[in-house]
């Protein structure tokens, strides 16, 4: 600062006896009125030079010794013709004003060359932040920049709740308190976040594309400007969100993969499996045409009944590991309910033979589902009924439909189930304690209630008592949405 | 020309060796011709000159050279053989696909020598029918005369709306054949209708109060889910 100052009055110094010294001796012949020209010049490439105040003074001085030396009577400072004062209020105000402008011009200069730089710092963090690979390197690349650039200290916070990973990520201290409150403000909705103060700090919301995603917090005094570091935020908010969706896409390639990867494999085995059950089945079925002898067709014809339903567990297993991944496409269409319950019994014709089945008359409701779907879940219900039906009474089927709500309810006798037996129905691998049929490995009800939430309905099982026939009765229904019934033309 | 069963040529493609076997086997000892390709270019040989034409073609969709259906849709052209082709049970969409190509009738994996036998007779006859086709038709107490439009029981002329009459004449065109919700609605229905499942369903239901004696167990007319329907004579 000194020197600047000394190497300016030095200058300024040098400059004006420099010029006086030539316009008393050189330029002697020239009118006065011209050389106070000269001194504004001289004033004005002062000025440019050294700046404000070396402007002032060399104006002030260059007055005096233009008064001095030029202005009649020479070599004193009285002035003989008042006309010169005139010249010499002129020529200050002159010096005066262009050393103003020049100044501001000068530092408007400053100000953006300042700008320009800061521009191309932010630039620079922009481009490190896009490169970023996690919060936590976010947060060292932009401490680095508050720290070195902005001499600001900075701190960050983001809670468990926002981010893909369930992680949090926090930089600096945050006392319980303050995440309290932060997190509060954190759930606040996108458009009504915005920066403000508190206790020497401020606080810029990290504003993602839906929702916020952080708190970016700055301590210290500098004369950065606000929108400065509402950009940084910014440039923060955007990085994080990046990593974010980036995880987040990674996680669902992981998981499409994995379900096409569990997916092959199953079928995979399913075609191993069934290949060799087919030709089991068809040779034992081809030999029991074959044998005359009675004893070894009893033999073959378990063997036939015995892969058969091994054939059906395989695929009852792939059936259920298919819905339950959640990635079975429903085909729905409209489906009359008499045909869901018919096909199931010309399924189930072989086991139904002796067997009282009640049916309603006037099964003309329509619900809308898949078709394969429901009906397997209509079979699955019957052949329950079939297997743990007490050998008295009759399986009773009826359907009850309201607005938007279609209601089967299967029926068979049985002894009454406690509460805990009929909510366990439905996990897969049960089966009833009491069951003196051990056939099936007990998917059928978790096949059945996984079909059902497929379609947004619900199955549940209950118990009743028949005062007609005095019989205790097992209920299943289940319960379809059904949109409003289709039109048909005829 | 009719021919007796015996006289029926009948190509198995299967890959699978012992599948192949097993096939060969049932049909052979019930006095079938039996020829066997173990993929679709040797399918392909039997229908050059030097080999002779099969009658009928038993047809696995899972072949390892070439989809299924694509095959029969090229064949479909020119060629009328009928076709049954073989996949796995819960496979539907891949029958559906085979049928809406031009196979004639399908069966699931693991079959039982009754069923191979049934599907195939059937074709057969349906063969046979090609060169003695008649306006009378009888199912149980029904007589239905398809050219006159005229649904009888005994002696009692039973009501049918035209739809119903259509989806009858169809029907019973391909009786013991099996028909996909879409055949059945493009050939009653029309090409607009080709996804309007429900008509076809709720016609079907109309038409089984009709003919059966309980429309909820029908005898006669079938219900292959999640493919379509099939129509039995035999009841």
């Amino acid at each position: 600062m000194a020197k600047f100052f000394s190497s300016a009055a030095f200058g300024m110094s040098a400059a004006i006896v420099v010029a006086t010294l030539l316009f008393s001796q050189v330029l002697s012949w020239l009118s006065t009125t011209n050389i106070a020209m000269l001194y504004l010049l001289m004033v004005v490439a002062l000025t440019a030079y050294y700046g404000k105040y070396t402007g002032v003074i060399s104006a002030i001085i260059a007055v005096l010794v233009f008064d001095f030396f030029f202005v009649e009577p020479r070599l004193s400072f009285s002035v003989q013709d008042w006309q010169y004062l005139i010249t010499f209020t002129v020529m200050l105000i002159s010096a005066l004003t262009i050393s103003q402008l020049l100044n501001a011009l000068r530092q408007r200069q400053e100000h953006s060359q300042r700008q320009a730089q800061l521009n191309q710092q932010l630039y620079v963090l922009a481009t490190e932040l896009v490169s970023a690979l996690s919060p936590h390197d976010i947060f060292a690349i932009c401490q680095q920049f508050m720290e070195t650039e902005l001499k600001l200290k900075v701190g960050f916070y983001i809670p468990n709740t926002l981010l893909a990973t369930n992680e949090h990520f926090i930089l600096g201290e945050f006392n319980s308190h303050e995440q309290r409150i932060l997190n509060t403000l954190l759930h606040q909705d996108l458009n009504a976040a915005s920066p403000f103060c508190a206790e020497q700090a401020s606080f810029f919301p990290l504003k993602g594309q839906t929702r916020l995603r952080g708190i970016m917090r700055i301590t210290g005094s500098h004369p950065t400007q606000h929108t400065t570091l509402e950009t940084i935020a910014s440039m923060v908010a955007v990085a994080i969100e990046r990593w974010h969706y980036i995880h987040v896409s990674e996680q669902q390639t992981w998981q499409i993969k994995s379900e096409q990867l569990r997916n092959s494999i199953l079928s995979a085995v399913a075609h191993d499996i069934r290949t060799p059950l087919t030709i089991v089945y068809g040779l034992a079925d081809q030999l029991q045409h074959e044998l005359t002898d009675k004893q070894h067709q009893q033999t073959i014809s378990q063997i036939c009944q015995h892969s058969w339903r091994l054939n059906q567990m395989v695929s009852g297993l792939l059936e259920l590991s298919k819905l339950q991944s959640g990635y079975v496409q429903l085909k729905q269409e409209w489906i009359p309910i008499e045909e869901l319950i018919g096909s199931a019994l010309q399924e189930l014709k072989p086991l139904l033979n002796q067997l009282d089945i009640k049916l309603p008359t006037g099964l003309d409701t329509l619900v809308y589902g898949d078709e394969l779907l429901l009906q397997r879940v209509v079979s699955n219900l019957l052949d329950n009924a079939v297997k743990y039906h007490d050998g008295k009474g009759a399986i009773k089927i009826s359907v009850d439909s309201h607005d938007n709500l279609v209601r089967l309810n299967i029926a068979n006798t049985a002894p009454p189930l406690s509460l805990e037996q009929q909510q366990q129905m439905f996990a897969p691998f049960q089966r009833l304690q009491q069951s003196t049929n051990p056939n099936g490995m007990g998917l059928g009800l978790a096949i059945c209630q996984q079909i059902i939430a497929a379609h947004q309905g619900k199955i549940s099982c209950h118990c009743k008592h028949d005062n007609d026939d005095n019989q205790h009765y097992v209920v299943m229904s289940i319960e379809l949405p059904t949109p409003p019934q289709p039109q048909v033309q005829s | 020309m009719i021919q007796s069963s015996t006289d029926w040529h009948i190509l198995v493609v299967e890959d699978h060796q012992d599948i192949r076997q097993l096939l060969i086997h049932v049909l052979k000892k019930a006095e079938f011709k039996v020829s066997a390709a173990a993929n679709l270019a040797q399918a392909n040989d039997f229908f050059n000159q030097q080999k002779t034409h099969p009658d009928i073609i038993i047809l696995d969709l899972g072949l390892p050279d070439g989809d299924g259906s694509e095959w029969i849709s090229h064949l479909r052209v020119w060629c009328q053989v009928p076709i049954i082709v073989l996949s796995a049970r819960f496979a539907e969409h891949d029958k559906i696909k085979a049928l809406d190509a031009g196979a004639d009738d399908y069966l699931s994996k693991p079959f039982s020598t009754e069923e191979l036998l049934a599907r195939v007779r059937a074709q057969g006859r349906r063969l046979n029918q090609l060169h003695q086709q008649q306006a009378m038709i009888s199912f149980g107490q029904f007589r239905f005369d398809r050219h006159k439009l005229q649904l009888w029981q005994g002696e009692q002329l039973v009501h049918l709306t035209n739809i119903e009459y259509q989806l009858l004449t169809v029907l019973t065109a391909h009786a013991g054949q099996v028909l996909t919700h879409r055949q059945l609605l493009l050939a009653v229905w029309g090409a607009n209708f080709s996804e309007e499942s429900h008509y076809l369903r709720i016609y079907i239901s109309h038409l089984r109060k009709k003919i059966e004696v309980n429309p909820t167990r029908p005898v006669y007319l079938l219900t292959e889910v999640g493919v379509g329907y099939r129509f039995m004579l035999s009841g």
